[in-house]
């Protein structure tokens, strides 16, 4: 049997959210297969071919040795074999290549291959990716929250970014996130769970991942049961640890020591309380000196030079409580 | 809540223009309730955001730490087809 392309109605988009709506904060995968396929297939649907979509950079013509452009890719969604899921096509090219490690893990190999082994499109079922992980020891997840905020709202395309990537920071999305990660779950609502985390999930590398995990999660709970209100400027180093987890988490930075040193040094200044998680006060601009320290903790070899770690976070601390005037209402 | 939340947030605008003091490491001991410092992270949010949109890998949704790169291995791991196979009606 072939693979059918399937419509979804916007009256039946709006009954997949209420759908949605009704599940847990947090549910299993496998707990309602089908509702997550269909609903993990809109998330990625929505993205591809927009800004927000981090497949397409790995998705290369096999003639041009070149990438095909992010406008050319076009999903759609089919069902199979009682399966949900989509298909992903480029204009550009139906020879393709997939450049990432544990990428052709995520397509179905049979329904997208080409006689020579090159793909004529990428088909991906969720409900089978998920089997897949949990044969690595990893639960997916759909997270009610981050799903209503990215799958089922916040997307403005002429800004470049979810609405939820903004908020969370207010949302405090880091003790979510070293929740989920802590129990062996990954979140699976997008392209970036699917490319980023998904794709070449490890079960060698899981159980040094829980451990970082569940330091970050009991450190960031005892620092923020100081308040029940953390103002934005507490926030910003529990932010940023957070992106480094989330690059912990990805298969290609599994155990990479130079992200451990940082998230160590980050660790050190909230356990210290450098910026109190009570601190009253109004944030003027977000630290430019937090792209550096992401970078510095992509940089081969960083462990080896300590200082240079501490000085970046340093600085993001000072710009932080530079930026941060009392509230005098 | 949302009139007096707005009210706070213009007011901590305000506070901006007047160029209030800087703090130094220590959390003023002024006691704001849970509802003020949610009009004051409102406002923060506001007035972080352009300084944010500068900063590229804020936005974790771009945030794989990974370079396409050839691969040797230009397909599923036999476990992995087994898989799929698994799953052929």
């Amino acid at each position: 049997m072939n693979p059918q392309v399937v419509h979804l109605p916007a009256k039946e988009i709006h009954l997949l959210r209420r759908q949605f709506e009704a599940l847990p904060e947090v549910s299993l995968f496998r707990s309602s297969p089908k509702l997550s396929a269909q609903i993990t297939s809109y998330g990625i649907l929505r993205e591809v071919g927009t800004i927000n979509d981090e497949l397409s950079r790995f998705i290369f013509d096999v003639d041009s040795q070149k990438p095909v452009r992010r406008e050319s890719l076009k999903a759609e969604f089919v069902e199979w074999n009682q399966l949900f899921g989509l298909r992903i096509e480029s204009t550009d090219s139906q020879r393709l290549e997939l450049r990432l490690k544990g990428f052709y893990d995520v397509v179905h190999p049979r329904l997208s291959a080409n006689a020579d082994g090159s793909l004529h499109s990428l088909y991906i079922f969720p409900q089978i990716i998920a089997d897949i992980a949990s044969r690595q020891g990893v639960d997916l997840v759909m997270v009610k929250s981050w799903g209503m905020n990215s799958i089922f709202g916040g997307f403005n395309p002429s800004q470049g970014y979810y609405q939820t990537n903004f908020w969370e920071i207010e949302n405090n999305d880091v003790l979510k996130f070293a929740d989920l990660t802590r129990q062996g779950r990954i979140a699976f609502l997008g392209t970036h769970d699917l490319i980023a985390h998904i794709a070449g999930v490890d079960r060698g590398h899981w159980l040094l991942l829980q451990h970082q995990a569940q330091r970050v999660f009991k450190i960031l709970q005892d620092y923020f049961s100081q308040t029940s209100k953390p103002s934005v400027s507490s926030l910003i180093l529990p932010y940023t640890i957070g992106v480094i987890l989330d690059d912990l988490a990805q298969p290609p930075s599994y155990g990479s020591l130079g992200h451990l040193a940082v998230l160590e040094e980050l660790l050190v200044q909230v356990e210290q309380k450098v910026i109190p998680a009570d601190l009253k006060t109004m944030l003027t601009q977000f630290p430019a000196s937090f792209q550096k320290i992401i970078e510095l903790s992509r940089e081969f070899g960083i462990e080896k030079q300590p200082h240079r770690i501490r000085l970046a976070i340093q600085t993001m601390i000072q710009e932080i409580l530079q930026a941060s005037i009392v509230n005098g209402i | 809540m949302k009139n007096t939340s707005s009210h706070l947030l213009l007011g901590a605008v305000g506070l901006l223009a007047t160029n209030s003091p800087l703090i130094s490491n220590q959390a003023t001991a002024t006691a704001i309730s849970e509802v003020k410092m949610t009009a004051i992270n409102v406002a923060s949010l506001k007035s972080i955001e352009s300084t944010w949109l500068k900063v590229p890998m804020a936005c974790k949704a771009r945030g794989i730490n990974a370079d396409a790169t050839s691969l040797i291995q230009k397909e599923a791991s036999q476990d992995i087809q087994a898989i799929y196979a698994s799953y052929e009606a």
